[in-house]
């Protein structure tokens, strides 16, 4: 029992150190580009991943007709905004605590 | 249509219907942080309701339907102007309204012109330190992680980290900033 503490011990702060790792890998990768290079990035990875999902709601559906796959892209895009609207946080919007301002 | 082509019409919309704007969310935190992927196009407009925002979406119109109902964003407590795109892949464009609250002006009233070739054109971008401000305030956990990254990529040496603390005293999101501050990499 003692045993299996300390080694479950060592595998939590092995996997926290590589969680630090990557985020430091990361991070290092970020910042060797430009400001461009990362909107270019973004653009690319957004790109891609569209073509990925459409991939995936074709063989989720066993369907060939691309129209058919696009439409259960937006179906499931629209699905993952409502949830992400749904997420709870605290308020601390501009009618909480900030100061109007005249325009 | 790509996302950036999809981005690019957006800009060139606004500065067609002389509306002032910046590029926001996703591939504003990207720029300063680490590149993600996002399937919206998020742009602030100075134009709170009427002709020149129609302007907008009327020049828009052949590549995005927009709802005529403009929706309240219990998030970000603005109005914004939410389209789809017409074509595949489904990408959104959400207008989000400049409005009377301190940060938000200003944010907008520091926001710099970049020239990104990426983009094909140049365009108006938040500093970063109040891209953070925002995220923070915004709290989700993907904001709290983009707040994360933009510090980190920036460096703590280049950003102005009292301007963002006076940002957070205000909005009481110290907290949420020294969390973001405690998990990022030893220098």
């Amino acid at each position: 029992m003692r045993q299996t503490q300390i080694d479950s011990d060592s595998s939590a702060a092995d996997l926290e150190r590589l969680q630090r790792e990557l985020f430091r890998t990361r991070i290092d990768r970020a910042r060797r580009l430009t400001e461009d290079q990362r909107l270019a990035e973004a653009f690319a990875l957004t790109n891609g991943a569209l073509v990925r999902m459409h991939e995936g709601a074709l063989a989720d559906l066993d369907a060939a007709d691309p129209s058919l796959g696009w439409q259960e892209v937006r179906r499931r895009l629209e699905r993952l905004r409502r949830a992400r609207v749904r997420e709870v946080v605290p308020p601390v919007g501009p009618a909480a605590n900030s100061q109007p301002v005249a325009r | 249509m790509t996302v950036e082509q999809l981005a690019a019409a957006v800009l060139d919309a606004c500065e067609g219907a002389g509306v002032e704007h910046m590029l926001t969310g996703a591939f504003a935190t990207s720029l300063y942080g680490v590149p993600r992927s996002t399937s919206d196009v998020d742009v602030v407009v100075d134009a709170a309701a009427g002709e020149p925002i129609q302007r907008v979406m009327a020049t828009l119109a052949p590549l995005v339907a927009f709802d005529p109902q403009v929706q309240f964003d219990t998030l970000t407590w603005g109005r914004r102007h939410v389209g789809t795109t017409r074509t595949d892949p489904p990408l959104l464009v959400e207008l989000f309204t400049l409005f009377d609250d301190a940060f938000v002006q200003h944010q907008f009233n520091r926001r710099r012109r970049l020239v990104l070739p990426s983009l094909g054109r140049a365009a108006w971008l938040p500093l970063p330190e109040d891209l953070v401000v925002q995220k923070l305030r915004w709290g989700r956990a993907k904001d709290l992680d983009d707040a994360r990254d933009v510090l980190a990529v920036q460096g703590l040496e280049r950003v102005d980290l009292g301007a963002i603390r006076s940002w957070c005293v205000v909005h009481g999101t110290t907290e949420r900033l020294d969390a973001v501050l405690a998990a990022l990499p030893v220098e």
